[in-house]
């Protein structure tokens, strides 16, 4: 009884934090509509932020004085990111938007490893509430309990903001109705601003008051923000309220959850969601968007590069290895696998108008699937590549039955819960995958261990997913796809199901990306759970973005580009911001991708 | 004979406002039946109902003897009901003919296949020939003027085949002599096919010259019913329609 009771407080006193997070996070979506991914990035900022003043003034009276300074220091980077990037791609579709608060995510990594280098640190605990009190028997630390009451304390004040406030009116005004807003004589560019400094310091006081619990590493951005992305989700994004149930839902599911599956406890967590979102599609306190969802993608129509163009491609192709030294043919294979994991990125993304966070999920299963035949029961290449791409199709067709019943960002959203899953099974069960240490040894047979042979396999896998996924965009199946994506309530009526024939996209996508996937593994040798990960995502969208989500041939403009990119940046000790920097710079300027500068010259031609 | 179409005390209300309150009426077979009355009447919801995008708070659909009530649009559409859209929201980023091999596939349930149906182009042909879009087969959606799109959403409509089929204000936003030759398309239509239709408008030219049957709504209820001279005559439906309509028609 004492023992349950005391996980119990232990959830809620997780949930806090999470809680000013996702506040935050929703408190931005709701006035601007965009997702802010680098939200992540605050909470970091406001936990070094932290350390650093406790490091200054030592523990008394450092560690009081570290919460406000947190929450101002992150406030003031988020406004600033807000004057110079977001101000610009309101108006972009929501995955630019996404992908360019990436480009942040990856900056804001490079920055914080030179201020405050690479190694963990662990804060002191909080002084004054360092003890333990006994309740039931147990022993509850007072930190938690001081945690536990900083929720609804935050509640009641953002309640008050918002409640009492005319700031408060405009915020409400703008996040219900934007028209009235601007007819009220909301000065939009401020307020925006306001905004979201005020989300930024909430993020940067949660991770500041996580100081005393966790270590403080570079990688917290990014595991907190899929824990954060479920709890908006779940309560509804835009919701406050919504937030603080959904967070002490899913802290409460965790702390329990660990008892059941210590392995997994996001599995409980996706589980918790997938039910709220199949009862309540906006989450617990969300409400449907007032105006219709406008389909994401830029929309400067479909572009379809003629057979005569790919088989050229493909001659090309066939004759290079014969010019290639073994550094391009290996940078070429390299190409190749990753252009079918963007292609079919791209085929879920133009066609059916899907953006997806998370289709590393079925690049790894496909990986994974191969790796773990080969390792545990010895199979060969023919059988682990036939594999990889069922395996793939089975999680997709699994994950994407709940994440068709979402559209625009929650389904994004969804996708990277999906993936971060996967994720963390790959990492916590390490008697199947090896956890962290990947499963290594895994080479393709004699025939083609010799590098011009796997190159025209690479090649001819990467035929194969041309070919289909071009029919499939061409065909009865994809237009329909289309149609669902351009006028979903028109299609409904002429008989289409439109959530089936995304599910069935989607599960077409996760097939293709799972066969890249199947070959990347043979290619290196081993798979690790980085493949899995969230970055490994974004890299598919960088590539879809780089080229052009209109054009299934931009994905492969956009590998070329990005493995050349990385190839370059390598040399560099901040290559992953010069990324960011480049994805901005595209997101910012050209919408369209590269392949679309050239429908973008043409319509400005003929204007 | 039945009625084709039977709606029995249909209601929705959204919030506080009761957009549809009651309503019952009948289509028989071939027949056109006009519904009109002033904006805000509850027309286009109650069109919404009929096709299952909306639910309703109570009543019954009976179509040929059979409950439809609850279904979902897509099961409705196979049922034989078409349906076009006040506002046509059509496919952006197809070309004409592509939009109508669409809406072919769905009605022949062919969304999954890879491969073209193999008559596809003779039907899209005659689809487009009906709604005078055959010109037009090539252009990108976008290009289309307005009064193209609305054709363009009832050749997606017709190519279920439907026994019935609703049209939400077919004509708004053309001008006058495209509103004369659109329905007369759908009068043709009409008679070589057999297709009853139940069509909103608020050109009362197109109606009284189109319609075989009236009936009028006001704030959600039915108010009259009758043939084109009953509802001329009726006191009532000039009083809260006629008589305004005319003026607002002047205001566009
Ligand atoms: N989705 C909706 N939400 C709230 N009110 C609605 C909605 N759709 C229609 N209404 C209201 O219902 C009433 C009837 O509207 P509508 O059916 O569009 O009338 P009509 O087509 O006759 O002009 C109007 O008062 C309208 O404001
Ligand atoms: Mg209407």
């Amino acid at each position: 009884m004492g023992f349950y009771f005391a996980q119990a407080l232990t959830g809620l006193a997780s949930a806090s934090s999470l809680f000013l997070v996702a506040a935050g996070l929703s408190l931005i979506f709701g006035v601007t509509r965009v997702v802010n991914f680098a939200h992540g990035s605050l909470y970091m900022i406001g936990a070094y932020v932290a350390m650093d003043v406790i490091g200054l003034f030592g523990k008394v009276p450092g560690f009081w004085l570290a919460l406000p300074v947190a929450a101002l220091v992150s406030a003031v980077v988020g406004g600033l990111i807000e004057v110079t990037v977001l101000r610009r791609i309101y108006r972009a579709p929501e995955m630019f938007q996404l992908v360019a608060t990436f480009a942040i995510v990856l900056i804001a990594q490079d920055v914080a490893e030179w201020i405050w280098g690479v190694a963990d640190r662990f804060g002191p605990r909080a002084p004054g509430l360092s003890g333990v009190v006994t309740i039931f028997g147990e022993r509850i630390p007072e930190y938690d309990l001081f945690l536990i009451a900083m929720g609804p304390i935050t509640l009641f004040l953002l309640w008050l903001l918002f409640a009492r406030t005319r700031f408060g009116v405009l915020v409400r005004a703008a996040t219900q109705d934007r028209e009235m807003a601007a007819a009220l004589g909301v000065d939009q560019a401020k307020l925006f601003t306001a905004v979201f400094c005020l989300g930024a310091g909430l993020a940067g006081l949660g991770g500041a008051m996580q100081v005393p619990r966790d270590a403080v590493t570079l990688t917290m951005d990014l595991e907190i923000i899929a824990e954060v992305f479920v709890i908006t989700v779940v309560g509804g994004m835009g919701s406050i309220p919504g937030a603080y149930l959904a967070a002490i839902l899913i802290s409460e599911l965790n702390a329990f959850g660990i008892l059941i599956l210590p392995e997994i406890t996001l599995i409980v967590a996706f589980a918790a969601m997938a039910v709220v979102l199949v009862i309540r599609p906006y989450g617990l306190l969300g409400r449907p968007p007032s105006a219709p969802e406008t389909p994401p993608g830029p929309g400067i129509g479909t572009l379809r590069l003629p057979a005569k163009v790919w088989f050229g491609l493909l001659a090309v192709m066939m004759i290079l290895p014969f010019f290639a030294d073994d550094f391009m043919t290996v940078l070429i294979i390299d190409i190749m696998i990753l252009g079918m994991f963007a292609m079919s990125l791209q085929f879920l993304m133009g066609p059916g108008g899907m953006v997806s966070f998370g289709h590393a999920a079925y690049f790894g299963v496909g990986a994974y699937g191969a790796a773990l035949l080969v390792y545990h029961l010895d199979a060969g290449m023919g059988w682990a590549l036939a594999v990889a791409p069922v395996a793939a199709a089975a999680a997709a067709l699994f994950f994407g039955w709940f994440c068709v019943r979402l559209s625009g960002v929650y389904l994004a959203m969804l996708t990277l819960a999906a993936a971060q899953i996967v994720w963390a099974a790959a990492t916590q069960m390490q008697g199947l995958t090896g956890g962290d240490d990947g499963i290594t040894g895994v080479w393709p047979t004699k025939l083609f261990s010799d590098g011009t042979a796997f190159y025209y396999l690479a090649l001819s896998f990467a035929v194969i997913a041309v070919i289909v996924l071009r029919q499939a965009t061409r065909s009865p199946f994809g237009r329909a796809l289309t149609a669902a994506r351009d006028a979903p309530l028109r299609a409904e009526a002429l008989g289409i199901n439109v959530q089936n024939q995304q599910w069935m996209a989607f599960t077409l996508a996760g097939t293709v990306a799972g066969l890249a996937g199947g070959l990347y593994v043979f290619k290196k040798g081993s798979v690790f759970p980085d493949v899995l990960a969230i970055q490994q995502s974004v890299d598919a969208l960088i590539m879809v973005l780089l080229g052009g989500v209109d054009v299934l041939a931009g994905a492969l403009i956009g590998a070329t580009t990005f493995v050349v990119l990385e190839d370059v940046f390598n040399q560099f000790e901040a290559w992953r911001s010069m990324l960011g920097g480049v994805i901005l710079l595209i997101a910012m300027l050209a919408p369209g991708g590269m392949a679309g500068l050239g429908t973008l010259i043409r319509r400005r031609k003929a204007a | 004979m039945s009625a084709l179409l039977q709606v029995e005390d249909l209601a929705k209300s959204f919030g506080g406002v009761a957009a549809v309150a009651g309503v019952g009426f009948h289509v028989n077979a071939g027949e056109r039946l006009a519904l009109i009355g002033p904006n805000g009447a509850g027309k286009t919801t109650c069109f919404n109902l009929l096709n299952g995008q909306l639910r309703a708070d109570r009543g019954k659909v009976v179509l040929d003897g059979r409950n439809i009530t609850g279904r979902k649009p897509r099961q409705i559409v196979r049922l034989g009901i078409g349906r076009t859209f006040q506002i046509a929201r059509s496919f952006l980023s197809m070309t004409v003919a592509e939009a109508v091999e669409t809406a072919l596939d769905a009605a022949t349930r062919h969304t999954l296949s890879f491969r073209r149906a193999p008559d596809a182009s003779v039907r899209i042909g005659e689809l487009l020939e009906q709604v005078g879009l055959q010109e037009q087969a090539n252009r990108s959606v976008t290009e289309l003027p307005y009064g193209d799109v609305k054709r363009l959403d009832l050749a997606m409509a017709l190519s279920s085949s439907p026994r019935l089929l609703f049209m939400d204000e077919p004509t708004a936003g053309m001008a006058a002599a495209d509103r004369a030759l659109l329905m007369d398309q759908v009068s043709r239509i009409v008679e070589r096919s057999g297709l009853a239709v139940l069509f909103t408008e608020h050109d009362m030219e197109a109606v009284f010259g189109h319609a075989d049957r009236v009936i009028v709504m006001a704030r959600g209820q039915l108010i009259a019913e009758g043939t084109v001279e009953e509802i001329r005559r009726d006191p009532e439906v000039r009083r809260v329609y006629l008589g305004r309509t005319e003026g607002a028609e002047a205001h566009g």
